[in-house]
């Protein structure tokens, strides 16, 4: 579970997750078939059905001791977020988008407003974030073999308290019977992913008191996140 | 050499025991490995049973360990456990020589009755490796005059075409054949027929 943190995109995250929770799970299943096999007995073992459920037991605790831990790491906590320059968290994202989408053709511009206020935020998770929709966008152009592969990521100032940060590209877009559905869990359009990157993300951005939509767009996919602006006058931590 | 034995390599503990404990279940003997080197240490090509094996370990992965196992020519089915299944994936394993391949969290009864289908498997290949250690035995025994003869009975020649083909006189050749049916311990001409197929498929597996 340590490694979580390590990982580069929550879809990554969550295939792990995946493999950490299928573990447990297969133990209890096969703890619980046996059980049922020695209950078809006409004497079942009462020593070994105790050894049998005991385990049960131990590996569903096991499985929520993952699932306490993955909330722990979603929570991010308050003690977490710090102040982060939006400009800088955008510019570390895409610098790690950067080697898969120049080795597929795939074009990232900025469009950044200048002098925008800092954001309150876990800068590991934003930064998460970024690079999840930097890659869902680079890995859609490059399945539609899109001739103009271009990513357009934009921050502005949106309202009193809050920055907008846009990821847009030029690709064929959200399919009409997947975008109903396209922030649940296990939804997904790539041949190996788990359907959590967009979940996942939408979860940290709504712990932070932003949010991430889909905004309807005329061509390409165009997601957009909000941050809160960090006002550390009004707000007081410790 | 001990009894039929369901070999387990799995680097996860949980899964490992809960594995041999539904196995235990079944009735069948179990042995757990959390890695596929301390299995190859512990690995005795006289052993008979099944192995079980999760496809995705660190250090050597089930199919490698698989590799391995076909490199030092230990033929034992092999059922691969995988997390996440994929065609490319179950392809690999099947080139390995994977004899089944089974996700988690186990469907119904599928890893008991693929571990029930592998031993039938097993044991008919065990059959017939003894017959033909026995047979070759057996065959060990006849001069290279009677081998020739045999190769010539099996192919359903008459004593007297044998007789022409190598040069002896008909009385010769039913001599050579009583010596090669007591050496063959056959009981019949068919029976004497089928060692020599039995032979003969080997030898032409061997050259391959």
């Amino acid at each position: 579970m340590a490694y979580f943190s390590r990982l580069s995109t929550a879809g990554e995250m969550a295939s792990a997750l995946a493999h950490e929770m299928n573990q447990p799970l297969t133990a209890i299943v096969a703890y619980a078939r046996g059980c049922l096999r020695l209950l078809r007995a006409p004497t079942p073992e009462p020593n070994m059905l105790r050894e049998g459920i005991d385990r049960i037991v131990e590996q569903g605790e096991r499985a929520g001791e993952i699932i306490n831990r993955l909330r722990e790491f979603m929570r991010s906590g308050e003690s977490q977020q710090t102040t982060v320059d939006v400009l800088e968290v955008i510019e570390a994202a895409a610098a790690l988008a950067q080697v898969e989408a120049t080795q597929n053709g795939v074009a990232i511009t900025m469009r950044l407003e200048e002098n925008l206020p800092s954001i309150l935020v876990d800068r590991i998770q934003i930064e998460q974030v970024l690079l999840n929709l930097l890659r869902n966008a680079t890995e859609a152009l490059v399945a539609a073999n899109c001739e103009r592969r271009e990513i357009i990521v934009e921050a502005r100032r949106t309202g009193e308290d809050a920055i907008e940060i846009i990821v847009a590209d030029s690709g064929p877009g959200i399919a009409a019977d997947i975008e109903p559905r396209l922030f649940h869990p296990f939804v997904t359009t790539k041949d190996h992913g788990m359907g959590l990157g967009l979940s996942i993300s939408r979860s940290i951005m709504e712990a932070h008191g932003g949010s991430l939509r889909l905004i309807p767009h005329t061509s390409g996919a165009l997601f957009a996140l909000t941050a809160p602006i960090s006002d550390s006058e009004v707000r007081e931590y410790g | 050499m001990g009894e039929w034995t369901v070999f387990v390599v799995d680097d996860d503990e949980g899964v490992r025991n809960g594995l041999s404990f539904l196995l235990r279940t079944a009735g069948y003997a179990v042995q757990t490995f959390s890695c596929a080197t301390t299995f190859l240490d512990a690995f005795d090509a006289e052993q008979r049973g099944c192995l079980l094996l999760d496809i995705r370990m660190p250090q050597m992965t089930g199919l490698e360990l698989q590799q391995e196992l076909n490199r030092r020519r230990w033929r034992v089915p092999t059922i691969f456990i995988t997390g996440h299944a994929t065609v490319p994936s179950a392809i690999a394993a099947l080139r390995a020589g994977a004899f089944d391949f089974i996700e988690k969290p186990l469907r119904d009864d599928a890893l008991i009755e693929s571990v029930a289908r592998a031993r039938q498997q097993e044991e008919i290949a065990h059959e017939e490796n003894l017959l033909l250690a026995e047979t070759e035995a057996r065959a060990a025994l006849l001069t290279p005059r009677e081998r020739e003869v045999l190769e010539l009975v099996a192919v359903g020649e008459s004593n007297k075409v044998i007789a022409r083909r190598l040069g002896i006189s008909f009385r010769t050749v039913e001599l050579h054949r009583s010596h090669i049916l007591e050496k063959m311990q056959a009981r019949t001409i068919s029976h004497l027929i089928r060692m020599a197929i039995i032979l003969e498929s080997s030898r032409s597996a061997g050259k391959k």
